[in-house]
């Protein structure tokens, strides 16, 4: 765990298929021992129980420092994203090719609220 | 005797005064039939009670919605907590002040948060369309790439930033061994796929950034709340509540004070008329012509056994 700490940590990638291969292509995918890969490919079929599944285990995970999620997937599974309250690894929201951001619903951003307002994102 | 007593009366402790009260009180009892001959045993009961009162009265206290600190009041007490407020004042302002060096902090990581936000919105459209663009170019490449996965070449370090005493993680990208996809699109689109990888490297980078000043964000806000609680449980309960014990033992000593003044007052009164009635005997004795000394209490009085009766 420690020697994991030291060699870095990696970026999770919870997302749909073109944000999967973006990063990947970019360079942060990786395959474990126990051949399990730390980014999820998202479409039509995957039921949210299998979203809320491999977000629990990223987040178990001590290898990985930030995990990226597509805010339309963060959206279906938000309660777990809430109840995840400690600062490593930190859970990023990312605009998704077919839906485009929207500050008010992240939960970082909502944490914010009030500090700032809306008309900084112009 | 009047010379004895007062020179007693010039080194004896509170003590020793009060049993001499007392003796001579229970000398007045058998001597004569003075009116107030009980009031000076009376005032040595009196502090007895006095101190039992205190107690019951710090019990009442307690229950009541007076809120302060159960002590007993003293000078050493009073000393204490004019310690305890003087340190509590300084924690105060201490406390004031780290929260004050977080909040300019937390506020500065915010206005960068929004910054990085936006940016990295835009940058993620650019990656996106130049994803598109590769895809355009050399049809399906999802299967080649998922599939190839082995070993992450980017990854982060995290290192920690000390803002007053609160540990910030903060995260580095950094290239961890070669490119995996670097013959990928070697038939036709390399140029595109190159594009790609550039773009959503940049985005990458522009994340990872975002992640560390985003749990700084959280760690910060978590403390401000801890160490904002903190100050105004000082300002609005600790401090009060010292201030209110600090009234009540001054209150305390000054009624003690008051007391004991009267009761040395009552004493001299006493003394000075017990002084005149047997200078007055004297007088009469020696105009009768008798010189002998005047009788003391040493002559016939036994000496009671304060202590072990």
């Amino acid at each position: 765990m420690a020697i994991a700490a030291a060699r870095g940590k990696l970026i999770a990638v919870i997302g749909d298929e073109d944000t999967c291969i973006g990063f990947v292509l970019g360079g942060v995918g990786e395959m474990n021992k126990n051949r399990k890969a730390n980014f999820m490919v998202v479409d039509k079929n995957t039921s949210v129980g299998e979203i809320e599944d491999t977000f629990r285990s990223f987040l178990r995970r001590d290898d990985i420092g930030i995990i990226l999620i597509n805010q339309n997937i963060a959206e279906m599974i938000r309660h777990v994203i809430d109840s995840h309250d400690l600062p490593i690894p930190a859970v990023l929201e990312i605009p998704s090719k077919d839906s485009p951001y929207d500050p008010s619903k992240d939960s970082i951003l909502r944490r914010a609220k009030g500090l700032f307002s809306a008309d900084d994102f112009r | 005797m009047s010379l004895l007593l007062d020179e007693l009366f010039n080194n004896v402790t509170m003590d020793a005064f009060v049993s001499l009260i007392n003796l001579q009180g229970k000398r007045h009892k058998n001597q004569s039939q003075l009116p107030s001959k009980g009031s000076y045993s009376l005032s040595h009961d009196k502090s007895l009670i006095n101190n039992s009162a205190a107690e019951n009265k710090k019990r009442n206290v307690k229950m009541s919605d007076k809120d302060r600190l159960p002590v007993f009041p003293s000078r050493m007490s009073l000393a204490i907590f004019k310690a305890r407020l003087k340190g509590a004042q300084r924690g105060h302002s201490l406390l004031k002040k780290k929260a004050d060096a977080l909040t300019l902090r937390f506020r500065t990581i915010l206005k960068s948060i929004i910054e990085t936000k936006t940016e990295v919105s835009e940058v993620m459209k650019q990656a996106q369309f130049s994803l598109a663009e590769a895809k355009f170019t050399c049809g399906d490449i999802s299967h080649v790439i998922l599939q190839n996965v082995t070993k992450a070449s980017v990854k982060v370090k995290s290192k920690k930033e000390n803002v007053v005493g609160v540990t910030l993680p903060l995260f580095e990208p950094y290239q961890d061994g070669g490119d995996t996809y670097e013959l990928t699109g070697l038939a036709r689109g390399g140029q595109q796929i190159d594009k790609t990888k550039k773009s959503y490297g940049r985005a990458i980078t522009l994340l990872v950034e975002l992640a560390s000043l985003q749990t700084s964000f959280i760690t910060l806000d978590e403390v401000i709340k801890v160490t904002n609680r903190r100050v105004n449980a000082i300002q609005h309960v600790i401090i009060p509540r010292i201030e209110r014990t600090l009234a009540y033992i001054i209150s305390e000593l000054d009624e003690r004070d008051r007391e004991e003044f009267y009761r040395l007052k009552k004493v001299q009164e006493k003394k000075k008329k017990i002084k005149a009635k047997e200078e007055l005997e004297k007088k009469k004795r020696q105009e009768a012509g008798d010189h002998s000394e005047a009788a003391t209490i040493f002559d016939d009085f036994q000496d009671p056994d304060i202590l072990f009766d």
